[in-house]
């Protein structure tokens, strides 16, 4: 351990023990919801693999198949598991690398006091790297116990006509001791890189210049859809085997994955553009804060766009479970409905954390400011406003703009069969979901309150 | 003005060094050291903050830096410190240069060689005061014991005992300011610096940490330089150098009537 590294678990047990670490707190929070969801999920995928060795009695009974068979037709299941999983992880190690950030950027006076003394920027760089990788260790035991605790309530979820068991959503010691290790390791990556976004002096940390503008060439992205969209249409509709249907799917689905995330930063910056022409403040405001990082704007609710256009495809798909006569069809829609209530459930937890981790941050770095308005006569409520602009208008434009892009896109496919997915249920469930980040957004109310009194807690 | 140089002091009286309550001579391989400027320059775009400046001062004297607001008192302190990189020439203390050479080895020369006593304290609210003070010892490797150990004595002599676990929002101005002053003697400096040390106190407060400050470098040999707008802070010190517009506009010595 070398002399800067010793230093770090007390500066982190001193800002505990005295409640000053607020953002800490914050940080263990995320990393501790961020870690749950990823135990979590990875159980759930890990549940479809192992049950393709072992299917289910009551799916072979359902389905009538020879269990060897079952085995097989079950990768379909293991497929869209990953899908989702995959839908999943990225927001989820996206709301953990924030936390990480943020935990490293809002410590600007201490940074720049320990430079003041005489550690060098690469030990500090080294020091506060290693107080995130601390922080996330504490918050993965946490959500690793959250994880255990919740463990039998899944057996109210029920998948391949089989509810969940706790034993089954266990993990194996060794990926239990892996998700840690990831989650701590890429905290320690994003603080790095946080920190590499700091110019850290004896003087003060002041923020690099901020990053250029993206460029229009994001939206070639879109040609690149239709043209992927063209190809891979008539695949799906003429497909015939379950498993060549799903895995076409799933082809397209990443396809339309990868330039939702290409496209999506860039429609927020627009977005940002239009907003901050407004004559109204609290409009404004809002436009201007998407504008200075529509990228980290994007990573907090691109699990939505992701689920909310996964969703919307479903709502727009044939109908697999139709065919009421076919009891495997049957199933699989009903668990595609179950799975996608599911993700989209988890990603607007992701959603919602990622929101007040980023908002009760935004506060507390900007404490000061928001003391001197209200010294100039700022009304508090102006900052709520701004909030909710600048809250509900990204995860507005992910979810119900991909899920629109979505039913667009795959409403070419609709056959005389309406979908048993509703696409009023799978609207309501989404309007529900802005509304729990709208939430999570107000839970920082008290916290503007007290920073525009001058009252507010420090951050360090 | 600023060729007007004050002669470097080779007269330091034996008794500054002696041991007091205040200090005991220093240790470190920094004592004894002058803190040299060579003709420095800085500007900030087109501002020019300091224009050719030069400033020898000798080890154990204090000295004050005063001038108007934007005069660049501040920008020489952090170029003396090393905080800054001057643009044309070099800063040394003793043989070693602090302005030729990088940004590791610069902040290494201010954990060995510098103590720092600011307006705002730059104490870190998270540690109680005897970590506060340990801290520069802990950063130079030193074990965890000697270092509180160490930290203690100091936090008595400026008569914080009892309050070594108070962290700084617990603490007056004054007492988190002498707190400061002893993580900045802690580790046996050459040169302490302090910008504006009792810009956010008192006048009987502010009075009352000049008077530490000055006594606890005195006692253990440490040259110390005040930047300050305050004569009366500045009448502490025993050399009073004025700055304006970049340049050394007065350099002469005190009467230092108030150590």
């Amino acid at each position: 351990m070398t002399r800067v590294t010793r230093v770090a678990p007390m500066l982190l047990r001193g800002r505990i023990s005295a409640g000053h670490g607020l953002i800490d707190l914050i940080g263990v929070a995320a990393f501790t919801v961020s870690s749950w969801l990823l135990f979590t999920v990875l159980a759930g995928l890990n549940v479809f693999i192992r049950r393709q060795d072992a299917p289910p009695n009551a799916f072979v009974t359902a389905v009538g198949l020879d269990p060897s068979v079952s085995g097989a037709t079950l990768l379909a299941w293991t497929l869209i598991a990953a899908c989702a999983s995959v839908l999943l992880v990225v927001p989820v190690l996206t709301l953990g690398a924030a936390a990480a950030r943020i935990g490293a950027l809002g410590r600007d006076q201490r940074l720049s006091t320990l430079r003041l003394l005489g550690v060098t920027g690469a030990q500090v760089v080294r020091l506060s790297t290693l107080e995130t990788m601390l922080t996330a260790l504490v918050g993965a035991v946490l959500g690793l116990a959250v994880y255990l605790v919740s463990l039998p309530a899944w057996a109210a979820i029920r998948f391949q006509a089989t509810p969940l068991s706790a034993a089954e959503m266990l993990l194996p010691i060794g990926a239990i001791a892996g998700i840690i290790g990831l989650v701590v390791v890429l905290a320690g990556l994003s603080s790095i890189t946080g920190l590499m976004r700091l110019q850290i002096s004896p003087l003060g940390v002041a923020r690099r210049a901020p990053r250029p503008a993206m460029k229009v060439w994001r939206f070639v992205a879109l040609p690149v859809l239709v043209v992927a969209w063209l190809v891979g249409a008539p695949l799906v509709i003429q497909s015939q085997t379950l498993i060549v249907s799903v895995t076409v799917i799933l082809v397209v689905l990443a396809v339309f994955m990868g330039v939702i995330n290409l496209f999506g930063p860039w429609v927020l910056q627009l977005l940002g553009r239009i907003l901050s022409r407004s004559g109204r403040p609290a409009v404004l405001l809002a436009g201007r804060r998407l504008l200075a990082d529509p990228k980290g704007t994007w990573r907090s609710v691109s699990g939505l766009a992701f689920v909310g256009f996964t969703g919307g495809a479903l709502t727009a798909l044939p109908d697999l479970g139709s065919a009421a006569t076919d009891p495997l069809s049957r199933i699989l829609a009903e668990d595609l409905q179950t799975g996608t209530y599911l993700t989209l459930a988890i990603a607007f937890v992701v959603a919602a954390a990622s929101t007040l981790l980023n908002q009760a941050s935004a506060v507390l770095d900007h404490r000061q400011e928001l003391h001197q308005l209200g010294n100039l006569g700022v009304p508090e409520s102006l900052h709520h406003r701004t909030r909710l602009v600048e809250v509900v208008v990204p995860a507005a434009f992910a979810s119900l703009g991909s899920g629109g892009l979505a039913v667009y896109f795959f409403g070419v496919l609709q056959q005389s069969e309406p979908s048993q997915f509703g696409s009023l249920a799978f609207l309501g469930t989404l309007v529900v979901g802005i509304a729990l980040v709208w939430a999570a957004g107000e839970a920082c109310r008290p916290l503007v309150r007290s920073a525009v009194a001058g009252t507010g807690p420090r951050p360090d | 003005m600023n060729e007007l140089q004050h002669p470097v002091r080779t007269d330091q009286p034996e008794n500054r060094v002696a041991s007091t309550a205040l200090g005991t001579p220093p240790t470190g391989d920094g004592w004894g050291r002058a803190l040299s400027a060579r003709g420095i320059s800085k500007s900030f775009g087109d501002v020019l903050a300091l224009d050719r400046v030069s400033l020898d001062i000798p080890a154990g004297q204090s000295v004050s830096v005063m001038g108007p607001s934007g005069s660049g008192k501040s920008t020489l302190l952090h170029c003396l410190a090393g905080i800054l990189r001057p643009d044309a020439g070099d800063v040394s203390l003793g043989d070693e240069p602090v302005s030729l050479s990088s940004d590791a080895a610069r902040s290494r020369l201010r954990l060995r060689q510098m103590g720092f006593v600011f307006q705002d304290g730059q104490l870190l609210p998270e540690l109680p005061a005897l970590e506060n003070v340990a801290l520069p010892l802990l950063l130079l490797g030193r074990p965890r014991a000697e270092s509180l150990g160490r930290a203690a004595d100091w936090l008595s002599r400026l008569g914080l005992s009892g309050m070594e676990k108070r962290r700084p929002g617990e603490l007056s101005g004054g007492q988190a300011h002498r707190v400061a002053i002893a993580r900045a003697m802690v580790a046996s400096p050459a040169v302490v610096l302090a910008d504006e040390p009792t810009g956010a106190l008192d006048q009987a407060t502010g009075a009352e940490v000049m008077r530490v400050l000055t006594a606890a470098t005195r006692n253990v040999g440490a040259s110390l330089v005040v930047v300050t707008h305050d004569a009366k802070v500045a009448a502490w010190c025993e050399r009073h150098v004025e700055i304006v517009d970049g340049q050394v506009f007065n350099d002469a010595m005190g009467q230092g009537d108030l150590r």
